[in-house]
């Protein structure tokens, strides 16, 4: 079972990045009416989002999160051991993003650099791995990537994707300190349900040919090709709604802990919906519970970041529990601190 | 049944007044059921009536009757 408690690792600080163009659903024309684009925000929480233009990639939009991020927290960049960089958005299908950025960013050569292609539990499993490596001392300071441009996967003409998906990009510091308080994480896969959010071709089953880029028309109506993003939204939705709030029962079950353990709830920001639905089931307040898909939408793995660093916290020091779920399938519990030194930073170039 | 409409109703459709649905009332002529209503009948079924219900079911649904079935 995949139940894992960490020790000696903190999380130091998360910088996010948006691009700065915005995409308004009132504005776009996938809506026969304004009533109809009112329910679809009523229902899904989502009024508007940011999208990536032709030259910004995931890999800028986490570069200057870093940077950023790394002059607050006055690190030096050649005490960087470690990056990982969670995304399904990387720069070329070879090699990986976080070797460029190793580069790009100024790290010295002698640091583990490495991707990690998961979708919205992402930003769980990077946060895992990284605690896993650090944990026993050999590397000090780690960056964790997490980010995506889902804008541009999903196709502008279909319904069941488009208004859903925004771009961001994040890094996340964490350092060893045997000061730091414990980490539980509990993680879930779940292959047969491979199909359920899934884009077809590109990999090696279904390799790239002239008829993959052709747009077809589904029964809703909604239009597609091989190299966008496929949701089967009421899988999806059943899924969230009964296999996620019953592993973050699990996972209380496993960790000794419930709900009043913890300041926030943080949820990868599918749609209002299907959150709402799982917060009542696990019982949390809803002053408890932080959103960002109102502003952003869904960005993939950049989802719990983002919540985290577009929201107030009362408090200085929190306990969160983080989840993510989606694309896998796949689930992320964990169970972490920010303490008052935490430094959080939102970049956004937007103006009216 | 009267309960189950009056849920639909409320918690589903916008549009349709209650008045314009019964249980032989056909799904695809309801103008405003899309993949909306879809999830928002699965969330429905799940959180009143304890029933994990799936788009593949929901599909196979002609009447609000048949709806009603998969919950009860």
């Amino acid at each position: 079972m995949s139940f894992i408690k960490f020790e000696n690792v903190k999380i130091s600080g998360i910088a996010c990045k948006v691009p700065k163009q915005k995409f308004l659903l009132e504005e776009s024309n996938l809506f026969k009416s304004s009533k109809d684009v009112k329910k679809f925000s009523k229902i899904t929480g989502i009024k508007e989002k940011r999208h990536a233009n032709n030259s910004t990639t995931t890999l800028d939009l986490c570069l200057d999160s870093a940077n950023q991020l790394i002059s607050e927290l006055d690190w030096d960049k050649t005490e960087i051991d470690l990056i990982v960089f969670v995304t399904q958005t990387p720069d070329y299908p070879v090699p990986n993003n976080a070797i460029i950025f190793q580069d790009r960013l100024g790290v010295k050569k002698d640091s583990m650099c490495f991707d990690v292609p998961l979708g919205c539990s992402g930003y769980v499993y990077g946060l895992s791995i990284v605690f896993s490596l650090m944990e026993k001392g050999f590397m000090k300071k780690a960056l964790l990537a997490v980010g995506d441009t889902l804008s541009k996967q999903a196709n502008p003409k279909d319904k069941s994707t488009y208004p859903l998906f925004g771009d961001a990009g994040s890094v996340t510091a964490l350092e060893y300190d045997y000061k730091s308080s414990d980490s539980e994480f509990y993680l879930w896969s779940d292959g047969s349900g491979y199909d359920k959010i899934i884009v077809e071709s590109g990999g090696y089953r279904n390799p790239i040919n002239s008829e993959s880029i052709i747009d077809k028309v589904d029964l809703n109506g909604n239009i597609r090709n091989k190299v966008n993003t496929y949701m089967n939204g009421s899988a999806v939705a059943s899924f969230t709604m009964t296999e996620v709030p019953d592993q973050i029962k699990k996972f209380f079950d496993l960790s000794n802990k419930s709900n009043d353990d913890y300041d926030y709830f943080i949820m990868h920001q599918a749609n209002k919906f299907l959150n709402e639905n799982i917060r009542k089931k696990i019982g949390f307040e809803e002053k408890q519970t932080l959103y960002s898909m109102e502003n952003f939408g869904n960005t993939s793995s950049t989802t719990i970041p983002l919540t985290i660093c577009s929201n107030q916290m009362d408090k200085s020091s929190n306990k969160l529990l983080i989840c993510g779920f989606g694309v896998g399938l796949s689930i992320g519990i964990a169970s972490i601190e920010i303490d008052s030194n935490f430094k959080k930073i939102m970049i956004d170039e937007f103006k009216k | 049944m009267k309960d189950f409409i009056k849920k639909i109703s409320e918690e589903i459709l916008e549009e349709t007044s209650i008045e314009e649905i019964n249980s032989d009332t056909l799904i695809e002529e309801i103008e405003e059921w899309d993949s909306m209503c879809v999830m928002l009948f699965i969330g429905l079924a799940d959180s009143s009536y304890n029933k994990p219900v799936t788009g593949e079911d929901i599909e196979k649904c002609l009447t609000i009757k048949d709806l009603y079935n998969l919950i009860s």
